[in-house]
This record gives structure tokens, C-alpha cells and sequence, in this order.
């Protein structure tokens, strides 16, 4: 019913809220009230009680609002909480296409690589993969079993399915893909750098390496 | 025996032990009715329309920013990722601690035989009602559908789902729900001889028609009166682990979760330190000029604004203690992010607000220490609105001081209020207001039945009242 509370609990803060009807009404007008808008020569509270889904916004923008839309993913009404769904549409998708094609069989199992998301296909550097952790010889599986895999905030116990594998560096100065740049924040620091805000002297612990997104731009990490 | 204590004749105590009355100048029992009830009858005072032509209008503003919220969303007020929680949760929390002086007064202060709280309790019980309302309004229109907000109940609904237990903002319903109705009890039975008076007194049909219907049939005979006691000793006995269990569990809406400065063991009892604090602290706001306007200075009397700023220094001091064992804490712990948040309390984007509450919550009150501070009336009243001001920044500081910094900076962000939150907390004022109005016009202020039994006159044992010689008048 949309208390938001998982989202302030959230330490990945991976949530996101559907303050507006945004898959109603374009941006411009998020914060016009059916109450005192008019539209389509009555009022939208009025027009509201008669559909409620394009009750906000004028007929004919609401034909154009539909085209817009990719039709896989839904965005939900005002007053419901969104996070990342692994893609649920393509993996119920494959779900589907297996156990059609298995049959009387029973091989619902999805073969490894055939579930691709929408970020794993559209990253360049092939850096996202997806499958089953349950099967210890998926790809994904491999990968989580390296040394370099682990768990953003692990301490947490939030126990996250998303890990990453940690950056390998050539530490070889002779190399060319070297780099003069600190192995970890603690060295960084140790390096004498200090961030610039003292509000983020939390972070200088948490070896959390990332460029900070805060409103002055502070950067704590060095630009690659 | 009985010879030798006929002749016996109680002595006045010496001036020096003698404690000022709880109703001053030996004023005689008629007076205090006539006093007291004479605030809720008559023609209406000027100053009252003048307040309620302030307050109501803004009752209705809010009214009309809540269906504004309701019809468009959240998003009109200033909460965003990552701070999803605002100036509701804030107010909410705010209004809540509030409400905690009035059932403090009534119950804890009956159960330890305080007996200066008769003249504040009703006016503090009805304060806490109407902020217990304030509070209730924003946890419900701040979800993000509020139709679905009866999903809090615990009613099975069409998918045969409950509420899940397990979350302290289903246990925030159950101790809101379960501290407005045994407060609202509480106070309409102590209401009852008093509605009995007013009932008597009335001149029009339906003044006795209603007062009457509310008195239920109150005579003032023994049996009434030694029912009317138990009940009144049984609910105030239910009510005192609820002044104490309502805070810790809204404390517990923070505490349960993972956030650095949320996330901490002594929330529960900081808050309700906190929450008396800021109660007794809308008490005086509320009382010191009420007893200049309604010429109650006789019964609401110095010795009782001396008792409640006594009270507030002794809290607002637990509060500045708390505060000492959070950075304590926060340092002794060694946990970087806890660090931080502290950090950021007093040096961060938000320093101002650590700085407010620091100020209003851990050194106003000290003044308090001070008798020519609690006898100054004017001072008092600006004390105890910085006491307030003060409550407000800490849970400003609580809520958004913590969420907008937490463990990731690629999450970190600022919040910021809209026209629409500031103007909604100014609703809240005037159903506050609206309500506190009406509730003097119509009802009893003071405790009149209760006053009485405090007076010294009624007091048999007292050289100067009741009963002279052997208990019996002479």
C-alpha cells in the first residue's frame, strides 16, 4: 500500500517509488490534480469516475501515452514500490517455452544462458550474467565460485543474489594496462587524499570505491 | 480518651513548611465551579472567535491539501529517493510525542498521588486526544494508496492475506489505535462528574438535554462516586504502560531497521523521555496563557508551572543524556557508518538541525534550574516553545538526517520540503486548534470535581477547612 518502508531499510537503496501516476500522465503534468484540471470539456475528477485509467489526461494523449510505453514492463499507479525484477517477463517467458516443449517429459529445467536480461544484453562490456544459482554448473554459478566474487555490504546478512567479481589490476609497472591508481580506498587515504566533504568521513572506512553521485560533485575516487 | 481530644485544636504550620495551596487565596468551593464552568458558558469571548477564525480556516486548508494528496500522490510533498520518508513521518512522530504529557499527567501522576495535576490533567488529556488525531492523520494519508490503508487491520482480506506482524509499523497501528481509544476513556470518564455540573448548571433545554445525555444520569451519590473511582483507578493502571509502550514502539518503527542512526538500542526509551519532554513542553505553550485569558491563575496557580517545568527539565535532561550515549556510542562502537551519521548530525548538509535540537532539547531546559526562570510566565512560554521547536528538529534530524546519507554514496541525496508539506503541518495546527477550541467553549477545562478534593478547604484535616474538632465540624 506503499508505507515506503522497505525502501528506507533498503541499504542498496535499489527501490523506487511511484509518487505519480506516471504511467498516466506525462511528465509536465505529474503534479496537476484531477480536481482542478479540466480536460476534454469536463472535469478530470468527473472524467476520472468514468475510467479511471485515462480519466487523468485528455483522449487523445492518453492513445499516444499507450505507444509509448514498452508493453513488457508495466509501471504500476502512484502509491506502489518498483525494484529491478531480474526481468521477470523473459524469465516466465522461458519458463513457459520449456514446459511446452518438455512435454510429458517433466524437463522443465531452462537451460543455462537462455534467459537474457535486459541489462545483460545491453551492456557492452558483457560484464552482467544471469541464471540459476541453484544449479552449480550455470555460468553464473562458475563465476560466483571465484575468489573475487562478493556481496556489497555483506556484513549486513542481507545475503544479496547480485554479487561482483572484484577488478583485477595489473600491478606490473612494465605492463601497459598500468595503472597509478590506489588498490583501495585505505591506501588511497593512506596516500595522504581526504575527501572533501566531512560529511562523507564514513565512507573513508567503508572502502566502498565509487565515484559519489552527491550534489557537488565531490569525486572521492581519482577519474580513470 | 475522647475527653482529652475534644479539647485538642490543630495549629496552623509554620509559615516556613507551609506549601503554597493548590488553589490559592482560600477561594471557597462554589467559586471553583462557578470559575471553571464559567469559562464553557456565557457569551463567547472575542479572543475565542479571533482563534477560531484562525484555526478553522486552516483546518479546512488542510483538509483541501489532503484531498489534493489523495487525488494526485505522494509526490506533491518532498519526499524522493532516497529519502522516502518526510515532513509526515516527522510530523507524525512529532505530534505523537506530544500527545504523551496528557495520559502522563492523568495516569502516572494519579498512580504516584500528584495532586497538583488535577487543575492541568483535563486540558492536558484533551491536548493529548487532538495530537493523538494530528498524528493518526499522517501515517494514514502518507501511504502511497490510501484506500488499501485498512490492509493494516488485521481483517483476512479477499486474498486471504494478514498483515505481516513481523513489521513495528503494524505494531505502530495497534499502539496508536489501542493509547486514542484508552485515552479517550479515560478522559470522558473523568469527564463524567463534571458533564453532571455543567448539565445542572445549564439554562437552555439542549445544554441539559446534552450534557445530560453525556453525564449519564450522574446523581453524585456514594455509589456513583465509589464506582466512578475504581473505574477511574483501573483505567488509569491500563493506561500507564501505554504512555510508555506508545513511544518505544513508534521508536521502534526506526530501531528495527538497518539504517545507521536508526538503528539503535536505546530508542525506545529516548523517546519517550523525548516524547514527555515535548508534551510537557505543549502543556505550559498551552496553559501559561490560558490561565491569563480564562482568569484561571487562582487554580492553574505559579506552584503548578513551577511542578511542570520541573518535570520538563527532568526529561528534556534524560534527553540531553541520550543524546551524550548516542555520539558515545557511535564513537565507542567503531563502526564507520554509525560514525558518519553522527558525523553528519552535527557537520553535515543538515548541521543546522543537529545544532536546533541540540540547543533547544540539551541546554534550553536547563534553565529550568532556575526559580526566577520558572516564575517568569513570559519566559516560560518562549522556553516551552523552543522545547518544541527543538522536538521537531530531532525527529527532522531522526528521519531525514539519517536517510539522506547511508551506506553507499552513489545513493546519497537531499531532501526537500514542498509548499505542500509545510502547508499541510499548518493543517494539522488548525485541526489542533479547531478542536482545543471547541473543547473549552463546551466542556469543562479543569477538573472541577477533582480541584475541589485538592483545596485545602476539603481537606478535614486541614486547620483551615473541613472539619475543626475530631473530624467534625465544631
Amino acid at each position: 500500500m506503499g508505507t515506503r518502508y522497505c525502501s528506507n531499510n533498503c541499504p542498496y537503496k535499489v527501490r523506487r517509488f511511484n509518487y505519480f501516476d506516471y504511467n498516466k500522465r506525462p511528465l509536465d503534468q505529474l503534479y496537476k490534480s484531477p480536481l482542478y484540471s479540466r480536460m476534454d470539456g469536463q472535469w478530470g475528477f468527473a472524467k476520472w469516475f468514468q475510467d479511471v485509467d485515462k480519466g487523468t489526461i485528455p483522449d487523445q494523449e492518453w492513445e499516444l501515452m499507450k505507444l509509448v510505453r514498452n508493453p513488457q514492463v508495466t509501471v504500476r499507479m502512484r502509491g506502489v514500490m518498483e525494484k529491478c525484477t531480474f526481468c521477470l517477463q523473459r524469465v516466465e517467458q522461458a519458463r513457459i517455452a520449456q514446459k511446452v516443449k518438455a512435454g510429458a517429459s517433466g524437463d522443465i529445467e531452462i537451460p543455462d544462458g537462455t534467459i537474457r536480461t535486459a541489462c545483460q544484453q545491453a551492456c557492452p562490456a558483457e560484464a552482467i550474467v544471469f541464471g540459476n544459482i541453484k544449479d552449480p554448473n550455470s555460468r553464473v554459478s562458475r563465476l560466483k565460485q571465484q575468489a573475487r566474487d562478493y556481496q556489497v555490504l555483506d556484513f549486513l546478512s542481507t545475503k544479496p543474489r547480485l554479487t561482483y567479481l572484484a577488478r583485477v589490476r595489473n600491478p606490473n609497472p612494465a605492463m601497459p594496462d598500468y595503472h597509478e591508481k590506489p588498490l583501495s580506498f585505505v591506501e588511497w587515504e593512506s596516500q595522504g587524499n581526504r575527501l572533501e566533504e566531512p560529511g562523507e568521513q564514513g565512507a573513508a572506512h567503508g572502502a566502498t570505491p565509487g565515484g559519489s553521485t552527491d550534489e557537488k560533485g565531490a569525486r572521492p575516487w581519482p577519474k580513470h | 480518651m475522647a475527653e482529652a481530644l475534644t479539647h485538642l485544636q490543630l495549629q496552623a504550620p509554620p509559615a516556613e513548611l507551609a506549601r503554597e495551596p493548590l488553589v490559592a487565596n482560600q477561594r471557597p468551593l462554589g467559586w471553583i465551579s462557578d470559575t471553571i464552568a464559567g469559562v464553557a458558558e456565557g457569551k463567547t469571548p472575542t479572543w475565542w472567535w479571533i482563534a477560531f477564525s484562525i484555526s478553522f480556516p486552516m483546518m479546512l486548508f488542510g483538509f483541501g491539501l489532503i484531498a489534493y494528496l489523495i487525488s494526485t500522490g505522494v509526490g506533491i510533498w518532498g519526499p524522493n529517493h532516497p529519502v522516502m520518508w518526510g515532513w509526515a513521518i516527522i510530523n507524525f512522530v512529532w505530534w505523537i510525542g506530544i500527545g504523551h504529557a496528557g495520559t502522563l499527567i492523568s495516569a502516572i501522576l494519579f498512580l504516584l498521588r500528584q495532586r497538583w495535576r488535577t487543575a492541568v490533567n483535563r486540558a492536558a488529556e484533551a491536548m493529548t486526544i487532538f495530537a493523538v488525531m494530528c498524528a493518526a492523520t499522517y501515517p494514514v494519508i502518507h501511504i502511497g494508496r490510501v484506500w488499501f490503508g485498512w490492509w493494516m487491520l488485521p481483517l483476512p482480506n479477499s486474498n486471504s492475506i494478514w498483515p505481516q506482524f513481523r513489521s513495528p509499523l503494524m505494531w505502530d497501528v495497534f499502539a496508536v489505535s489501542t493509547y486514542f481509544t484508552v485515552s479517550v476513556l479515560f478522559w470522558y470518564v473523568g469527564l463524567i462528574p463534571d458533564l453532571a455540573v455543567m448539565r445542572d448548571r445549564a439554562r437552555t433545554k439542549i445544554r441539559k438535554f446534552l450534557y445530560g445525555l453525556f453525564a449519564l444520569g450522574w446523581t453524585g451519590s456514594h455509589r456513583h462516586w465509589s464506582n466512578y473511582e475504581k473505574a477511574y483507578l483501573i483505567l488509569a493502571g491500563l493506561s500507564t504502560p501505554l504512555v510508555l509502550s506508545v513511544h518505544s514502539i513508534v521508536s521502534l518503527d526506526f530501531s528495527v531497521s538497518q539504517l545507521p542512526g536508526w538503528h539503535t538500542t536505546i530508542f525506545p526509551p529516548y523517546f519517550v523521555a523525548g516524547a514527555i519532554y515535548s508534551g510537557f513542553g505543549m502543556v505550559l505553550t498551552l496553559l501559561v496563557p490560558l490561565r491569563k485569558i480564562c482568569k484561571l491563575e487562582e487554580v492553574i496557580t505559579l506552584r503548578h508551572i513551577d511542578v511542570i517545568c520541573k518535570v520538563t527539565l527532568a526529561t528534556g535532561s534524560i534527553v540531553a543524556y541520550a543524546y551524550g550515549m548516542e555520539y558515545f556510542i557511535a564513537w565507542y562502537s567503531g563502526n564507520p557508518y554509525e560514525k558518519a551519521a553522527f558525523w553528519n548530525r552535527l557537520f553535515g548538509k543538515y548541521w543546522y538541525g543537529g545544532w536546533a535540537m541540540i540547543f533547544c532539547n540539551a541546554l534550553v531546559p536547563q534553565l529550568f534550574w532556575f526559580r526566577k526562570v520558572r516564575h517568569n510566565l513570559v519566559l516560560v512560554f518562549i522556553l516551552s516553545i523552543l522545547v518544541n521547536v527543538g522536538m521537531w528538529f530531532e525527529r527532522f534530524v531522526i528521519v531525514i538526517g539519517s536517510l539522506y546519507q547511508d551506506f553507499i554514496p552513489a545513493n546519497w541525496g537531499y531532501f526537500r520540503p514542498t509548499w505542500v508539506d509545510v502547508c499541510t503541518y499548518l493543517g494539522t495546527f488548525g485541526l489542533f486548534f479547531t478542536f482545543f477550541l471547541l473543547f473549552l467553549r463546551f466542556l469543562p477545562l479543569i477538573a472541577i470535581a477533582e480541584v475541589k478534593a485538592v483545596a485545602p478547604q476539603a481537606d478535614p484535616h486541614h486547620p483551615l477547612g473541613g472539619a475543626k474538632v475530631q473530624g467534625h465540624h465544631a
